[in-house]
């Protein structure tokens, strides 16, 4: 291989360098680029080749013979054949393999070996030499720094104004925004964009809460009273409704009295529309009130009470007198009741009560001494004060809260009634009439008197989960801690949301950071390292081995 | 309607209502167990993660990491083959024809001297950079495998990671086969080299008509022989009184009695090869090798009996070691997050002073063993 640097192509392998360094700088300004034959911007660098050196045996001297030692003086030519200068070997050697391993860094070689010609540098090497000959010229003058940027800063202001001109106003891109002429670049999502979790809440399902209370008093198939009482709540974080009804029915002397008072109570206050309220009263299964008021807030308060007189025939017989008698039962019934309704909030009571005692009128079928009636039955004194408080209250979150009472107070069915009857009947001896008296039982019982809670629940209901308080059944307990898992569920799933956003959000950014970036470039640059190394090993021992050979 | 019927329908609204709950309950469950699945999933990749950056800012970066300790090698290796060409070229013989035959010796004996210490150094990298690549590799074996379709969030930043992990791999495997490539191209050119450089000279010799010297040539022959025999073990023996006067300083007792046994059979070697060589090299030369080797041998079996001077026991010793380190330990371990040797280091340092005593030696000898492996970390 001869290496004769001709003048046209290269002149000096440090001219070369100059160019490559001023390179980046003067062709961004393109004030020195031939815009005939170069483009304006060239990007020369390629892919770095690993460096081989050059060995002392590649070297030959202009008449082919090879150079022996590298002491020798060698003759470097022009293309013309011209002596430019005469170096010793070793000296040449060296300043080849300084100038072969910086071309490599570039993607080029001496050697031509992999279509890094570079040959290919020369298209614009005139240009790039003016390049570094003014480079070279603006290094002498050796101007300070801050001159130079001033010498630069008008034109890069004009380089900007020019620029800024060109930018389309705000209103013009979005009319280009839906003109299919136009392509509307939008970047795609970056591949590592780990999205924050949005934190999860538990929904607050409908709270419904019924309290029933039933009842059957009374001795035998003649005299019972019976019924129920019931209050149930409804709430939910749009809703609020309370419903109480209270029937009371009875039997006396085995006849259905039916149903003595029916009294049905509502509250509703829906979060979007009005607000309702209504009570309906029955007594002996007539409707004697109905109300119903609706309205954007309703506040009433009111007692009604109705007498009640009610009777039947009875037959019976006292020892041998047929007897007639008329039952009946007499009292007032009604209900106290108030609301408080607004918007997604209620408070309403209700409060039946009943005084009704049984009486009776009695007759003989046959004429006989007399009749009459005994005693005193209370049919049934009856308190049940229902109240429902429901409130749902916002503050960033819903919350429910919720109130059920129900009180009684009850004496029913205590005392005696009975009838009699009297006859005298003429004995044999003195004194000639004797007195025949007899009884009857309608009805004999201590009663019952009870007074206290019939039922009370109240709750709060929020997403951190519901606590009821009160006489609480198996199903409210079991509510709650369906509730509670829920919300627990909701929050271990938040927690998990959190801590894997957390894990893979340190892992992007670990990812990201320029040691993860710089496992393979560093591998492949220690790589590429050994080969040269191993390159320079072999010529080493290729050299060893031909002086071994030699000797 | 019968009262068969009712209980009927009693029944079958039971069983609705039970199913309903059941079917709740069931859903809850299985969410639960995706959530904890999520949780588990999110921890696998934590620990994945967590080993990934462990390996590649330990092991592959750190400044005790295979890429320093490449570059090291590679330079090495580079400075070396260097060495080897001024060599030669101080066998071109240039200049005037008054060659000094001894000394071009003595440059050759010391100049071969050095290669081979140099290339001592180079063989205890690459196997430290074997040690690294392995090291790193089981690191990354330990974070196990996982199937990227389990992550719906995120899925991107697993399959990255995956990948990032195997690259690691590859580059501890691919760094990691360097010293074994090396190593016997290494080994080769060192064998041949003084021959090859014996040959330069007599060429070189008779090239300049210098034919007379070619018999003084034998006798630098015979000398570089018997240093190429001899400096090899004796380059191991300045390592092992280095390593045992550190492992004196450092009160390591275990080390510096091993130390003694190995340094024992060691100078028995290397005398039977010096005196081997007696008739071919200079009496001067063997008497040299010889006083060099029984220094050694005599500073390493001083070094014991100092650290037994010392009249403390193995634990005592071994505690202070730890002792010693620990101001290294706190100025290197502060950062966060905190490296597994410091992890490591803090784990020793957490045994009670009381268990180091009941501590049969066995252990203690593990715990300078380990301690050891921490120490140039904390440099």
């Amino acid at each position: 291989m001869k290496y004769i640097f001709k003048r046209p192509r290269l002149r000096t392998p440090l001219m070369l360098i100059a160019a490559f360094v001023g390179l980046a700088f003067i062709e961004t300004t393109n004030a020195f680029a031939d815009p005939v034959k170069c483009p304006e911007n060239i990007d020369n660098k390629k892919p770095a080749l690993a460096f081989s050196a050059f060995q002392p045996k590649d070297l030959h001297h202009p008449d082919g013979t090879p150079v022996q030692s590298m002491s020798e003086k060698i003759d470097i030519l022009d293309e013309a054949g011209k002596v430019l200068k005469t170096m010793p070997a070793g000296d040449f050697l060296i300043e080849l393999n300084d100038f072969e391993e910086k071309l490599n860094q570039s993607g080029y070689s001496l050697r031509n070996p992999s279509g890094n010609l570079i040959g290919g540098l020369y298209t614009c090497l005139k240009s790039l030499e003016t390049q570094a000959q003014k480079t070279q010229e603006m290094l002498r003058k050796d101007l300070p720094l801050t001159q130079q940027l001033d010498q630069y800063m008008p034109r890069f202001d004009e380089s900007w104004k020019r620029y800024k001109a060109d930018i389309p106003s705000w209103d013009e891109l979005k009319k280009r925004s839906n003109d299919v002429n136009y392509d509307v670049y939008i970047p795609e999502k970056p591949p590592l964009a780990i999205v924050a979790p949005i934190r999860l809440r538990t929904e607050l399902k409908p709270l419904i809460k019924e309290r029933p209370w039933p009842f059957n008093w009374g001795e035998g198939k003649d005299f019972n009273i019976f019924g129920k009482a019931n209050l149930s709540v409804k709430a939910s974080k749009i809703e609020a409704t309370a419903n109480g009804t209270l029937e009371v029915s009875g039997k006396i002397v085995g006849k259905d009295v039916g149903e003595i008072l029916g009294i049905i109570a509502s509250a509703e206050s829906p979060g979007s529309d009005s607000l309702r309220a209504g009570v309906e009263v029955r007594v002996i299964g007539k409707k004697l009130l109905n109300f119903q008021k609706s309205g954007l807030s309703i506040r009433e308060d009111n007692k009604v009470s109705y007498p009640v007189d009610w009777a039947t025939e009875y037959r019976f017989a006292i020892g041998f007198v047929p007897m007639r008698a008329r039952l009946g039962l007499q009292g007032s019934l009604g209900i106290m009741h108030g609301f408080a309704v607004m918007p997604l909030r209620l408070g309403a009571y209700a409060k039946p009560f009943a005084r009704s005692n049984a009486y009776a009128q009695v007759g003989a079928d046959i004429a006989i001494g007399g009749v009459g009636v005994g005693g005193e039955l209370t049919l049934i004194n009856l308190d049940v004060p229902l109240t429902a408080d429901v409130n749902v209250e916002w503050d960033d979150e819903p919350e429910i809260k919720l109130a059920l009472r129900g009180t009684a107070e009850v004496n029913t069915l205590s005392g005696r009634l009975y009838a009699y009857a009297y006859a005298y009947y003429p004995k044999p001896w003195p004194p000639w009439k004797d007195k025949w008296t007899g009884e009857w039982d309608f009805f004999k019982w201590d009663g019952l008197s009870w007074k206290g809670n019939l039922f009370e629940y109240e709750a709060t209901y929020t997403s951190a989960g519901l606590v009821a308080k009160g006489d609480l059944k198996a199903e409210d307990v079991a509510e709650v801690q369906a509730i509670t898992n829920e919300i627990q569920l909701t929050q271990l799933k938040d927690k998990a949301n959190q801590y894997n956003y957390a894990v893979l959000k340190a892992v992007t950014e670990d990812l990201s950071n320029p040691e993860a970036l710089n496992v393979i470039p560093e591998t492949e640059s220690l790589k590429s390292l050994w080969t040269s190394q191993s390159a320079l090993l072999s010529s080493y021992q290729k050299e060893l081995l031909s002086w071994i050979q030699r000797s | 309607m019968t009262l068969f019927s009712h209980i009927k329908l009693f029944v079958i609204a039971l069983s609705i209502a039970g199913t309903s709950v059941a079917q709740a309950e069931s859903s809850l469950e299985q969410q639960e167990r995706e959530t904890a699945h999520a949780i588990s999933n999110a921890n696998f990749i934590s620990q994945f993660a967590g080993r990934y950056k462990a390996a590649r800012n330990e092991h592959f970066f750190g400044s005790h990491g295979i890429k320093k300790k490449s570059e090291n090698y590679l330079q090495g290796i580079q400075a070396w083959t260097e060495d080897w060409f001024k060599l030669l070229a101080l066998l071109n013989l240039d200049g005037s024809n008054d060659v000094n035959i001894s000394a071009i010796e003595a440059q050759l004996s010391i100049r071969l001297t050095d290669q081979v210490r140099a290339l001592n150094q180079l063989f205890t990298l690459g196997s430290e950079i074997e040690r690294q690549s392995l090291a790193g590799k089981r690191i990354l074996a330990g974070a196990g495998t996982f199937d990227p379709n389990l992550f719906s969030e995120g899925k991107d930043v697993v399959l990255r990671l995956m990948k990032s992990k195997n690259d690691l791999d590859r580059s501890f495997s691919e760094l990691g086969a360097i010293p074994n490539k090396s190593i016997p191209k290494l080994r080769e050119v060192m064998e041949i080299s003084k021959n090859g450089a014996m040959a330069k000279l007599k060429i070189r010799l008779i090239e300049k008509g210098l034919n007379s010297l070619l018999p003084s040539v034998i006798a630098v022959e015979n000398l570089l022989a018997a240093q190429e025999k001899i400096e090899p073990p004796l380059a191991e023996l300045a390592e092992l009184e280095r390593a045992s006067n550190e492992s004196l300083l450092f009160t390591r007792p275990f080390h510096l009695k091993a130390s003694n046994i190995q340094s024992k059979a060691l100078c028995s070697t290397l005398q039977k090869i010096i005196l081997a060589e007696k008739a071919k090299v200079s009496e001067s030369f063997i008497q040299n090798n010889l006083d060099r080797v029984n220094l050694f041998c005599k500073n390493i079996e001083d070094y014991q009996a100092q650290l037994a001077a010392i009249s403390r026991s193995p634990a005592k010793l071994v505690q202070g070691y730890l002792k010693t380190l620990s101001p290294s330990a706190k100025r290197k371990c502060s950062t966060s997050p905190t490296p597994t040797y410091c992890e490591k280091f803090a784990i020793l340092a957490g045994i009670p002073a009381k268990t180091f005593e009941d501590f049969p030696d066995s252990r203690l000898e593990f715990i300078e063993t380990e301690l050891r492996s921490i120490q140039p970390q904390l440099k």
